[in-house]
């Protein structure tokens, strides 16, 4: 493995740089010469340090934090090529050889890295892969977290916590993660409050019920939810307990009669699916004697929308969309809505990504 | 309506579904593993064959690689049920709890794991363990919070109790074997048998090693004289019975033990 003797570097913040022997300005992004005397550590290494840099402590991250020592190989490790974008021929690129049978995209997602990367910062600097690798993999591990707990998150926390010293770095290392986060566990960083940089992670895969806490023996009845909200829709979005009965009775469904594959169903769509947050049960306001009505809930919300559900309804009896015409006006409705906001959103993830590069951070990066 | 099938690498809904789900579900038995995992096939691609469980989860920790994370499987320690679990590799500390944890919490947390690593049954008392309640960092505890946090720690799948005593739950083995050997190099036990990390075990009143019981119910299995494997002295312990998914199942004892594992976290 060549090592280059002198290379121009492009400085990063001093947390970076100061545990490795490379000397140079703190924070701006300034071109120096260094002398690379840092032994010759593989490219590229896609083996990671047997104790993780969690360098980052914050109140979250970690308590006890490893050896950050290890720093040192992966900071000064030599990175042959000039542009970020080259990929490395390491298997911890999604684009590895054994991974991509299929054609495209994991690899033509990694080579977008390289043009956008070079977009987002104002020099094509050669930081070390192997870093943003591992910033990628911490700021991931930080967005599970958020998915399970269900709590939003924002640009600032997101740098004050796992990014902290690679503030500059943001743009490129939150694409990355967002991207490993949809492709991987199919969870879409969602931006949700463009002036405070809000994201909220919410499933790509639609109703995420799974069945699991109920009765072991019997399959995940999804069917019989799907059926629910799409009653709940046709209804227009609030459904009179006595309806949704009529509509399961096609089904064969009945309230306190044991089904052969639903089990009892009073017990599922009143507390178990309320449970789990996909239908409100509630009752009908002002009503006496008391009678109760079914909505969806803010799991349904977030996992799927109207139109998905209209369409596979319809489909679901060989028909149209727009044979419903009333909940399809309502389901296009919503859909502008959330278009709109997720163009609104996107605008501004733009003007910031660019706002953000051309920001020169001042010394942020004082030891702990 | 589920979504659409995108294919990157080998990484399909079906896989995306599945690590969201044993991620929503902390840790999961090999039973649940196989029914989450048709379940995933079902809803996403019910004409595919069901991969193999094994090549299944091979192929989705290839993917997981690069992010250090894997899907882990392990054996609880006291009857050997196989368990799966989401783990970050890298980490080498307690900050998969640290989202759901105060300081003096996860300090709580620390203080009773060195105890059991310590003790000679991987057991520690309650009462032991109230009495660090002193020495934690951060906000000041009373022993009675103390209490209430140790049933937080059993109801998140941290520590288990059993009669006054507390050890770390099957899960915790699993995600901090690393970070407990790494800041334990010294107390922390290890099985003769499968070289992993011992919490509860067997041990050879000779020489001293020790083994987990479901390996000394593998080591063992119809030898009517078993013997240490070390010290080749005779092995005084009752020897436990192989876990057999199939018998547990008709038995239907599986329904009351597997309700602890499945419950959702949030």
């Amino acid at each position: 493995m060549p090592r280059a003797p002198k290379r121009r570097r492009y400085m990063l913040e001093e947390g970076l740089q100061s545990q490795s022997e490379t000397q140079g300005p703190v924070g701006a992004l300034l071109p120096v010469a260094v002398e690379e005397d840092t032994s010759s550590s593989s490219t590229c290494s896609s083996s990671f340090p047997s104790s993780f840099p969690s360098s980052s402590s914050s109140s979250c991250y970690p308590l006890l934090s490893s050896t950050p020592e290890e720093v040192d190989d992966v900071a000064g490790a030599p990175s042959p090529p000039q542009s970020p974008q080259s990929a490395c021929p390491s298997p911890t690129a999604m684009a590895s050889p054994p991974l991509s049978q299929s054609e495209d995209d994991s690899s033509s997602s990694r080579g977008e890295e390289g043009p956008s990367t070079s977009q987002a910062l104002p020099y094509t600097a050669s930081f070390p892969r192997n870093v943003i690798d591992g910033k990628v993999a911490e700021l991931v591990e930080f967005l599970l977290v958020k998915y399970r707990t269900k709590e939003p998150t924002t640009k600032a926390e997101m740098l004050n916590t796992v990014l902290r010293d690679h503030q500059d770095h943001f743009p490129v290392i939150f694409s990355e993660a967002s991207e490993r986060m949809n492709l991987i566990f199919g969870v879409d960083v969602k931006e949700v409050d463009p002036s405070d940089h809000a994201y909220v992670l919410v499933t790509t895969l639609g109703l995420t019920y799974d069945g699991m806490l109920s009765d072991e023996q019997s399959m995940p009845n999804t069917g019989l939810l799907v059926m629910l909200l799409g009653v709940i829709l046709l209804q227009g979005d609030c459904a009179p307990e006595e309806d949704v009965w009529e509509a399961l009775s096609v089904m064969g469904v009945r309230a306190g009669r044991e089904h052969f594959i639903y089990g009892e169903p009073r017990e599922l769509i009143t507390k178990v699916w309320v449970q789990e947050q996909y239908v409100e049960y509630r009752q009908v306001p002002n009503s006496d004697p008391a009678r109760y009505e079914f909505l969806w809930g803010p799991r349904a919300h977030a996992e799927t929308s109207k139109m998905s559900l209209l369409e596979f309804l319809a489909s679901a009896i060989g028909s149209d969309p727009r044979s419903f015409p009333v909940s399809y006006e309502e389901a296009l409705r919503d859909q502008e809505e959330r278009v709109q906001a997720r163009i609104a959103s996107t605008d501004n993830a733009t003007d910031t990504a660019s706002a953000s590069c051309s920001t020169v951070p001042s010394s942020s990066s004082c030891p702990e | 309506m589920q979504g659409s099938t995108r294919r990157v690498g080998i990484m399909t809904d079906v896989h995306r579904r599945f690590l969201q789900l044993l991620m929503t579900h902390g840790v999961l038995e090999e039973w649940d593993v196989k029914r989450l995992q048709k379940h995933c096939y079902k809803v996403h691609d019910c004409n595919a064959t069901v991969e193999k469980l094994e090549d299944f989860i091979n192929n989705i920790n290839s993917v997981l690689e690069s992010l250090y994370i894997e899907i882990k499987k392990g054996v609880t320690e006291d009857d050997g049920r196989p368990i799966y679990a989401l783990v970050n590799l890298a980490t080498t500390s307690v900050s998969k709890m640290a989202s759901d944890f105060a300081e003096n919490e996860l300090d709580l947390f620390r203080k009773a794991l060195e105890l059991i690593i310590d003790s000679e049954t991987g057991f520690a008392s309650s009462t032991n363990i109230l009495n660090l309640v002193d020495q934690l960092k951060g906000k000041k505890m009373r022993k009675k919070e103390a209490e209430q946090v140790l049933q937080k720690f059993v109801q998140h799948k941290w520590l288990v109790e059993k009669e006054g005593e507390f050890t770390l739950h099957c899960r915790a083995i699993l995600e901090m074997e690393q970070y407990i050997r790494e800041t334990h190099p010294d107390a922390v036990k290890v099985c003769d048998l499968c070289h992993g990390l011992l919490i509860q075990g067997q041990s050879c009143e000779t020489c001293g090693i020790k083994m987990h019981l479901p390996c000394v119910a593998k080591y063992f299995q119809s030898n009517s004289e078993p013997r240490c494997p070390h010290c080749n002295d005779y092995w005084p312990h009752e020897i436990p019975e192989v876990f057999d998914p199939e018998k547990e199942r008709e038995a239907g004892i599986s329904k009351s033990n597997k309700k602890p594992l499945r419950s959702r976290q949030h």
